[in-house]
């Protein structure tokens, strides 16, 4: 089985992206990057079922996607997890670990329902139409609006965004000082 | 190609349509968020993850792809 260096190419540079979703969507950078290893070997052995002229992208997310739901039911039954303590924990990259701007930002994702994080990551982080997550997460378009809808709703409340002029750094830093409960 | 680039096309204006979509049977479930609020908390997504993005990939990824590519080269 091999691969075309245009296709290679376009594979590696889908990577960061990968890697940007499993980290949101896991919170776990080491369970992140086992998630993209695990989806391109999938991919790469099995690339001739791969359609010339698709999206590579929205196919390689489609596997990384159904991967981790896999593993994500096999870990609920093992341990279960009733507070969703262990899908709050968070994923702190070295270069991230002192900014404050995004603490609060990935405390209230990690609090969502994984299907709105998911959807929410999709189409407003990665730049997916609602068509494309629809099908990458094997849902109705109206479900996806909706879970995004949702997502949104809840980090504004999770966040404490309910008037525009509030977010400002001087409120971060005053909510970030302020309430310990915010960085559980 | 792809969607690589489109991470900074995708509007907030595009949630409001979403929201009042009369054919979206789950419209009346969530209440209207302030399209200003959307728009904060979208730019404030993205931005966070396109720190993300910047992390350098791991090697052995980079190794994963390049062992079949590789396996081209060698046999033409």
């Amino acid at each position: 089985m091999t691969i075309d260096p245009q296709l290679r190419d376009e594979m590696l540079a889908t990577v960061p992206h990968l890697r940007a979703f499993a980290i949101s969507l896991s919170g776990h950078v080491d369970k992140a990057d086992d998630l993209v290893q695990d989806t391109l070997v999938r991919a790469l052995t099995n690339i001739d079922q791969f359609r010339p002229g698709t999206c590579l992208q929205a196919w390689l997310f489609t596997i990384l996607r159904n991967l981790f739901h896999t593993d994500y039911r096999k870990r609920r039954r093992e341990v279960e997890d009733p507070d969703g303590l262990m899908a709050s924990r968070l994923a702190v990259l070295p270069n991230q670990s002192g900014r404050l701007e995004f603490e609060e930002l990935r405390a209230a994702l990690a609090k969502l329902p994984t299907e709105q994080r998911e959807a929410l990551l999709l189409v407003t982080a990665e730049g997916f139409s609602y068509e494309e997550a629809a099908q990458i997460t094997g849902t109705q378009l109206g479900t996806i609006k909706s879970r995004i809808n949702r997502a949104r709703t809840r980090l504004a409340e999770l966040m404490n965004v309910d008037d525009p002029e509030d977010l400002g750094p001087d409120r971060l830093v005053r909510a970030v000082l302020h309430s310990p409960d915010l960085r559980r | 190609m792809t969607a690589l680039s489109r991470g900074s096309t995708e509007r907030p204006i595009v949630l409001q349509e979403a929201a009042t979509d009369r054919s979206d049977p789950h419209r009346h479930l969530v209440p209207q968020l302030d399209p200003k609020v959307q728009a904060l908390i979208g730019e404030r997504l993205r931005l966070y993850y396109a720190e993300l993005l910047t992390e350098p990939v791991p090697e052995r990824l980079v190794d994963l792809i390049d062992r079949f590519a590789q396996s081209r080269k060698d046999r033409s």
